[in-house]
């Protein structure tokens, strides 16, 4: 532990007990070891049930350990004494919007957190117009927040744990219900975050176009890590995601289905500016008939 | 028979100062055994459009119908054993002791059938969701969120419908639960010919399942087409909120570098051919 580790799991296990006595305790989490380093933009995969909004969950003392530890900012989140600075530092944002905003009128909202947190009101008006800047959303401090769309309540929502001032800020599946501009609204919102104000960021997703945003892509299964590395390097290996019930990005299955028939293209291609430097470079040396 | 769908308007908070026009003037008609995809961006007015189709919602102006029932008519109980509707997060409705009788709920509150008539279907629902016989005496709760999906699903196919609606049934699952999910749906479509509409702001989900795609955009249908079409102006997709496949953003690249290259590619397949048309094999 040292001050460029945000958050360290080490060998944490957790069961939900069983709701009734014939009933057996359910395994989510089976022995987790993950270190999360400040100012990192992670992307956990995984499918349904596989244990992802648990881990998110130990990752601000909503849950704690029931072997192993967690560690947030070099704090215990077995103590108790710690669980206000935990959830100060380290905010998290649903998946539902409708579930997390509790004010009538979106800046109050913004406010509900560091009015708890009890911060002085001068300072809590200045933190709501800073927050709700950062995220966009300056022109709609006085909107009712049922009128907003489902990508402007996550940008409320996710300037409601700014104006706490965290370190970090997870994301548990926030983009699933979101259309695709909603969706980079918010992804647009975080690269900023991550990027210009070295906020960590965590994000649950099972969009694989998110995932090739993050420094990191960690795959939890039955609840363990199995497997880790770069957007590259997990998605380069095209069978063994999808047998962990997941996807690659479709230029990624485009190579990989090319690779099959024989061509002999790089397996790490994500992104459409890869794809399309690749064949360049295979038409300049391999150009066929009077196409080009 | 079929949906035909007459100039229709809906209009939410009506004569008051928060008047929103949510559908206008809409016309449309969907034959049996389509498979549909409603596409829009959130607040485009595709949900309120489908809750038009089992009388959930009725119109200011304009008409629905539905296998010869107008939606205004008092047939509504007819209306609704036709039209099968999938809200969105169906799951959070299960509430039953075991995965047998949530699925067996709505189809004993609705129909007075014979105890072994109804066990055939709950168990044809269920199989048809893909969910095997141990799953039945379960809690539905210890499912994970997939299977608690189909198992929400079958509650509302078991009381037989011939058009099922669906509102963003893959939001949150994860892609091969997503797979599964359309894999089922089209394999109902085929069997027993029931049109599927689903509603989705996913382009690229609906081009790989639906033989028809409409797109609202704010309360009016900007588009009628099928998925091979959709993605010739992705300009105007754009602009009404949505986006392309991934693989249509290559094409589309590709064509600028490579005279005659298709730009309208949406499926990983055609562009694995196309590719492979214009580079040599090493």
């Amino acid at each position: 532990m040292n001050d460029i580790t945000m958050i360290q799991a080490k060998n944490v296990y957790y069961y939900y007990k069983a709701m009734s006595e014939n009933a057996e305790n359910v395994e989510a989490i089976n022995g987790i070891d993950l270190e999360i380093k400040k100012g990192e933009f992670l992307v956990l995969l995984g499918r349904n049930g596989s244990g992802k909004s648990t881990l998110c969950r130990l990752f601000n003392a909503l849950l704690k350990p029931r072997t192993g530890t967690v560690f947030v900012n070099g704090m215990d989140t077995l103590n108790d004494e710690n669980t206000w600075l935990i959830r100060k530092d380290v905010g998290m944002v649903f998946q539902n919007p409708d579930n997390q905003i509790v004010g009538n009128v979106v800046e109050e909202d913004v406010a509900f957190g560091p009015e708890n947190l009890g911060v002085p009101p001068e300072e809590i008006r200045k933190r709501v117009d800073r927050s709700l800047k950062t995220v966009g959303m300056s022109d709609f401090a006085l909107y009712a927040p049922h009128r907003l769309s489902g990508g402007q309540k996550q940008k409320v929502a996710i300037a409601g744990i700014l104006a706490m001032e965290p370190q970090c800020i997870i994301l548990d599946e926030a983009t699933s219900m979101l259309d695709p501009w909603g969706r980079k609204e918010v992804l647009d919102v975080l690269l900023d975050l991550n990027k210009n104000r070295g906020i960590t960021v965590i994000h649950v997703t099972h969009h694989m176009e998110e995932a090739c945003l993050a420094d990191r892509v960690a795959v939890v299964d039955n609840g363990k890590i199995i497997a880790e590395g770069t957007p590259a390097e997990i998605f380069s290996d095209v069978e063994r995601i999808k047998g962990m019930g997941l996807d690659v990005p479709q230029v990624t299955e485009v190579f990989y289905k090319l690779n099959k028939k024989g061509y002999k293209f790089p397996n790490d291609i994500l992104t459409v500016d890869e794809a399309l430097k690749v064949i360049m470079e295979n038409l300049a040396v391999n150009r066929i008939g009077n196409r080009n | 028979m079929a949906i035909e769908i007459k100039n229709l308007t809906h209009i939410y908070n009506k004569d008051t100062v928060m008047e929103k026009v949510a559908v206008r003037d809409v016309t449309v008609t969907i034959r049996d055994g389509e498979k549909v995809g409603i596409i829009g961006h959130t607040g485009s007015g595709k949900s309120t459009l489908v809750q038009h189709l089992n009388g959930l919602l009725k119109p200011h102006a304009g008409q629905v119908i539905v296998n010869g029932i107008d939606t205004m008519s008092k047939d509504i109980k007819e209306l609704r054993k036709m039209v099968g509707m999938v809200f969105q997060y169906p799951e959070h409705q299960l509430f039953e002791e075991t995965v047998y009788k949530d699925i067996a709920f709505g189809l004993k509150k609705q129909f007075r059938l014979p105890e072994d008539e109804a066990d055939l279907r709950i168990r044809e629902a269920a199989a048809e969701m893909g969910l095997s016989k141990e799953l039945m005496d379960k809690s539905p709760f210890e499912l994970s969120g997939g299977q608690k999906r189909r198992v929400a699903i079958a509650g509302v196919l078991v009381t037989g419908p011939s058009i099922l609606v669906l509102d963003e049934p893959t939001a949150g699952l994860d892609p091969k639960g997503r797979d599964e999910l359309f894999r089922s749906l089209s394999e109902i479509n085929r069997t027993k010919k029931t049109t599927v509409i689903i509603v989705s702001h996913s382009m690229e989900e609906m081009a790989g399942f639906a033989d028809r795609i409409l797109v609202m955009n704010k309360g009016s249908l900007a588009m009628d087409t099928t998925p091979d079409k959709a993605f010739e102006n992705v300009e105007l997709l754009e602009s009404m909120g949505l986006s392309a496949p991934q693989v249509t953003y290559m094409a589309r690249g590709l064509a600028r570098i490579i005279k005659g290259f298709p730009s309208d590619i949406h499926t990983v397949d055609r562009m694995v051919e196309e590719i492979m048309k214009v580079v040599k094999r090493p």
